[in-house]
C-alpha cells in the first residue's frame, strides 16, 4: 500500500450548532483521483476547506502530505492545488496577474500549458476576470491549479458551468496531470458521470459523515442494481449481501446491493422470478446511498467505512 | 523571504481606492490650511486614523471570496503576513510622503504666502518639519494595532469583540493625550516606549496569530 497523500483523523467542523463535517476518518493514497460525492450541504465544501487549512477544524485533525493543514509549510503550501467553488480572484485583475501570482508560488508551473489553456478558450492575457462569464472564470481557475503542476489538487466542482468539450479537456488534463506526475486528486462534483470516467476511487459524504470510500473497480463488481415487480416483497439477502437502499418507482422495485465477492450466485438464488440484476455506474450506487429509501429506512443511518 | 512581486501588487491594488481617496483629500488639506500645522491637529489625526481603518479593512476581508482564492495560491501564511506589512507600509507610504514633502519642500508655506498672504509664512516651514513624523508615528501604532484587531476577529473562535473595545480605548487615550498641552520629558518618554511596545507587542501577536485565522 503506498504512503497517504491526505489523511484524516475524526475530522469534523460545527457551524453554531450545526455539524457540518462529522468525525471523518480519511486517508487517500497517492496517485489516485477520488470523486468526493454528496448532495448539497453534506459536507464536501467544508472537508475541502478543512485540508487546505482555510477553516480550522472543531474536532480531529488532518494531514496533507504529512503536513498538518492548519500549518501547512512553506514548501508544502506550493504543492498544493485548491479550487474552491465559490472562491474568487478580485473581478479587475487579469488573466496575466493571476498567472504571474500563481506562478511565483509554484516552482513547476507551466507558463506553456495555462497560456495555451487560455488560446484554446480565446482568453487574452488583459481580461479582466470580472468580465468574462460563469464558465470561463472556472476555466482560468481551474487551468491555474492544473498549470502549477500540483502534487495535491483539491477542485470543488471544478467543471460546473464548463461545456461538455471544456469539461472533457478539464479532466482529461487533471488525469493525464495525476497519472504522469504520479500527483493525488480530490475532486467534489454533482456530475458524476463526467468524474466516474477518470476517477479510482469514490468517497461519498453526507450529512457530514462518510458514508462510503471504496474503489470503483471495487463498486463495480460488488455493487449491483435489482430491478423486482413492485408488489413482490423484499427479499430476504444472506450475510454476504448488503442492502443499499431501495425505491419503489411505477411498476417495479429498485433494490441496490453490495455482495461480496462470489456471491453474486447467491444473490441470483434469493431473487424471486421475474427479477433481472445489473451492474451499477457510480451514480447508481451514490442515488443508493444517499436516497431516503422506500421501506424508511434512512441510508446514513448505516455507515460502511471502507 | 523573498518578495513576491506580483502578490504584492495584489495586496497594494486592494488597497488603492483608500489610497485615491486618501492622496487628493490629506494635500489639499495641508495646502489649504491657513493656521501652522502642529502634531495636535485634530484633523491630521482624524485622516490619520480613517485611512489607517480603511487600510486595515481593505486587507482584513478575510470573509471574502477574494481572500479565500489568495490564501490558497500555495503561499504559506506568513508569507501572505509579511506581504501584507510591506502592502501596508508602501500604502501608508504613498500618501504620507507626498504630504510630508509639500511640507519640506515649502511648497505649502508658497501656496499661503501667494495665495492667502498668510502672516505665518516666514515661520512655518521650520516649525511644521517635524509633523510629519508624527503622523508617520500615529501610522505606525494605529496600524499593526487595526490590523491585529481584523485578524482576531477572524479566528477560529469568535466573540472577541473584546478587542474591538480594547483599539477603541486606545484611539480615545490617544486622543487624550493629543488634547494636553504641555507634556513632562519623562511623560513624554513613557509615551514613547509603550507605544513602541504595543507596536511591537501588535505586530508580533499579529503575525502569530495570523497562522491560525479562518478565512471563510
Amino acid at each position: 500500500m503506498s504512503e497517504a497523500a491526505i489523511r484524516t483523523e475524526g475530522l469534523g467542523r460545527d457551524y453554531g450548532r450545526h455539524h457540518a463535517l462529522e468525525s471523518v476518518n480519511l486517508a487517500i493514497e497517492r496517485g489516485r483521483v477520488v470523486a468526493l460525492l454528496g448532495p448539497h450541504g453534506a459536507g464536501t465544501t467544508t472537508f475541502l476547506r478543512l485540508l487546505v487549512g482555510l477553516l480550522e477544524p472543531t474536532n480531529g485533525r488532518s494531514w496533507v502530505l504529512e503536513s498538518p493543514s492548519r500549518a501547512l509549510p512553506e514548501q508544502i503550501a506550493a504543492k498544493i492545488g485548491y479550487m474552491g467553488d465559490a472562491d474568487e480572484p478580485p473581478p479587475w485583475s487579469t488573466i496575466k496577474q493571476l498567472m504571474c501570482l500563481q506562478a511565483e508560488s509554484s516552482a513547476e508551473f507551466d507558463r506553456a500549458f495555462f497560456e495555451r489553456s487560455m488560446t484554446a478558450r480565446e482568453l487574452a492575457p488583459a481580461s479582466r476576470y470580472g468580465s468574462l462569464s460563469k464558465g470561463q472564470k472556472k476555466w482560468v481557475r481551474a487551468a491555474l491549479v492544473l498549470a502549477g503542476r500540483p502534487e495535491i489538487m483539491l477542485m470543488d466542482e471544478p467543471a460546473e458551468g464548463l461545456d461538455p468539450s471544456a469539461r472533457q479537456s478539464l479532466y482529461d488534463e487533471l488525469r493525464d496531470h495525476v497519472t504522469e506526475g504520479e500527483a493525488t486528486a480530490v475532486v467534489a462534483t454533482h456530475v458524476i458521470g463526467d468524474i466516474e470516467r477518470i476517477a479510482d476511487d469514490a468517497a461519498v459524504i453526507d450529512h457530514g459523515r462518510v458514508i462510503a470510500h471504496a474503489a470503483l473497480e471495487d463498486l463495480r463488481e460488488q455493487v449491483r442494481e435489482v430491478q423486482l415487480p413492485a408488489d413482490e416483497q423484499m427479499p430476504e439477502f444472506g450475510d454476504s449481501i448488503e442492502l443499499l437502499g431501495s425505491r419503489v418507482a411505477s411498476d417495479t422495485r429498485l433494490v441496490w446491493v453490495r455482495c461480496a465477492i462470489g456471491s453474486l450466485s447467491e444473490l441470483e438464488q434469493s431473487l424471486p422470478a421475474g427479477s433481472t440484476v445489473r451492474s451499477a455506474n457510480l451514480e447508481t450506487f451514490y442515488l443508493a446511498l444517499t436516497q431516503h429509501n422506500s421501506n424508511g429506512r434512512d441510508n446514513d443511518a448505516k455507515e460502511k467505512p471502507k | 523571504m523573498k518578495i513576491k512581486m506580483p502578490l504584492l501588487a495584489i495586496l497594494l491594488r486592494q488597497t488603492l481606492p483608500a489610497s485615491l481617496i486618501a492622496l487628493p483629500v490629506g494635500c489639499l488639506y495641508v495646502m489649504f490650511t491657513r493656521n501652522v500645522l502642529n502634531w495636535q491637529n485634530p484633523w491630521m489625526a482624524l485622516f490619520v486614523l480613517a485611512h489607517s481603518i480603511a487600510i486595515a479593512s481593505s486587507l482584513g476581508r478575510f470573509g471574502s471570496p477574494n481572500f479565500a482564492f489568495l490564501y490558497t495560491r500555495g503561499y504559506s501564511r506568513d508569507e501572505l503576513w509579511a506581504h501584507k506589512m510591506l502592502g501596508t507600509a508602501l500604502c501608508v507610504l504613498m500618501v504620507w510622503s507626498p504630504i510630508a514633502l509639500m511640507l519640506w519642500l515649502g511648497v505649502r508655506s508658497a501656496v499661503q504666502d501667494k495665495m492667502f498672504v498668510s502672516p505665518y509664512f516666514p515661520i512655518m516651514m521650520t516649525r511644521e518639519a517635524p509633523v510629519p513624523w508624527f503622523w508617520l508615528g500615529g501610522y505606525a501604532i494605529l496600524l499593526p494595532l487595526f490590523h491585529y484587531v481584523w485578524i482576531r476577529r477572524a479566528q477560529p473562535l469568535r466573540g472577541e469583540n473584546g478587542i474591538v473595545l480594547l483599539a477603541v480605548g486606545v484611539v480615545i487615550v490617544i486622543g487624550i493625550l493629543m488634547s494636553f498641552r504641555w507634556h513632562p520629558r519623562w511623560f513624554r518618554a513613557l509615551v514613547y516606549t509603550l507605544s513602541a511596545v504595543m507596536i511591537i507587542t501588535t505586530l508580533v501577536a499579529g503575525r502569530m496569530l495570523h497562522r491560525d485565522l479562518e478565512v471563510h
